[in-house]
């Protein structure tokens, strides 16, 4: 898995209050997640399951993305359209909706 | 009768002490009830101008309300919703406002131009020693100086704190110039940067929040506290 830059920005991890960062933090997490589970062909997303994998937590920098955080990742998703809750009302599982980002 | 001695004569000097104290009490409660019940008098008074006053409305700053003002003002009397409809804030205020820019130009000058209020207040009551003024009065004038044209401002930050600052501040430059450190740091706290311009950390948080919000630097939260990163969204992905 090749990492963007964003992933070693501690700044990456927390939500932004400035709308404009915010828009393009947002749209570089959607791609990261999208990517991720390309490369890993998986489809279906437990937000416990990645709130605690790779993905939301850096290692390295210690970093990791809150869950508050995630949900406005994943409601970005499914904003645009790439995501589809299982259970819109637990919101504890998604389903990715394959089509090209644009 | 000649004087007493021995313990007989102790006894009784004391004795005499305390009545002549408790006169002094009593007599000093009296004129305190006294005066109170004047007072009330006063209030309920100014309390019936300020209705007629209303009643007649006006947005003409007229002597009569003016004069009005200044006589609450010396009673201690806040009553700022009658007071702000007639005139624009009082004799007492202006003339505050006044020397308060004279006494703080070079103060300010010497701490870059802006000064958290509670700042300004312990400088002024400092210098004054007696006839202090109140927070109130402080904030009152302040917020004459703009309407007087003074070359002193009040400004409320989103987070609540006022400062003053200089007319000549120019923020658009803090802004660069915070982000500039903040690149040549990597990043920063506000601890950091107000060691780093010489301010108080107070300010140093406004002037990062200030600059965050105009897009110049974002944030990084954790455990660690809350640092400010130059803002790689917006100038890295374009």
């Amino acid at each position: 898995m090749e990492w963007p830059w964003q992933y070693n920005f501690p700044p990456f991890f927390t939500i932004q209050p400035n709308s404009d960062t915010r828009k393009k933090q947002l749209e570089a997490w959607c791609s990261l997640i999208l990517n991720y589970h390309k490369q890993k062909k998986s489809y279906s997303i437990d937000v416990t399951e990645i709130l605690n994998s790779q993905l939301c937590h850096n290692k390295e920098i210690d970093r990791k993305l809150s869950l508050d955080g995630l949900y406005t990742v994943l409601d970005e998703l499914c904003r645009t359209g790439h995501l589809e809750w299982k259970d819109p009302k637990t919101k504890k599982q998604c389903l990715i909706i394959s089509k090209s980002m644009t | 009768t000649g004087r007493h001695r021995g313990i007989m004569g102790i006894e009784r000097s004391i004795q005499q002490k305390q009545k002549a104290t408790d006169s002094n009490i009593t007599q000093s409660f009296q004129d305190l009830s006294k005066l109170i019940e004047k007072a009330k008098d006063m209030v309920a008074l100014s309390k019936t101008i300020a209705t007629k006053i209303k009643d007649k409305q006006g947005d003409i700053t007229e002597d009569e309300t003016v004069k009005f003002k200044s006589y609450l003002l010396s009673m201690g009397i806040p009553n700022p919703v009658t007071r702000e409809t007639h005139g624009t804030g009082d004799k007492y205020n202006t003339e505050l406002a006044k020397e308060l820019s004279k006494a703080l130009m070079n103060p300010l000058k010497e701490s870059g131009g802006i000064m958290t209020l509670t700042d300004v207040y312990c400088r002024v009551n400092r210098a004054r020693g007696m006839e202090l003024l109140s927070p109130e009065d402080l904030i009152n004038a302040c917020e004459m100086l703009e309407i007087l044209r003074l070359p002193l401002r009040l400004k409320t930050f989103d987070s609540g704190v006022m400062v003053l600052q200089l007319q000549s501040h120019d923020e658009e430059q803090i802004i660069k110039d915070t982000t500039k450190t903040v690149e040549e740091h990597q990043s920063m706290t506000s601890e950091e940067l107000s060691q780093n311009a010489g301010i108080s950390v107070i300010l140093a948080k406004e002037r990062l929040l200030l600059t965050e919000k105009v897009g110049g630097v974002c944030r990084d939260e954790s455990v660690e506290g809350l640092r400010f990163y130059p803002n790689l969204f917006l100038t890295k992905c374009s």
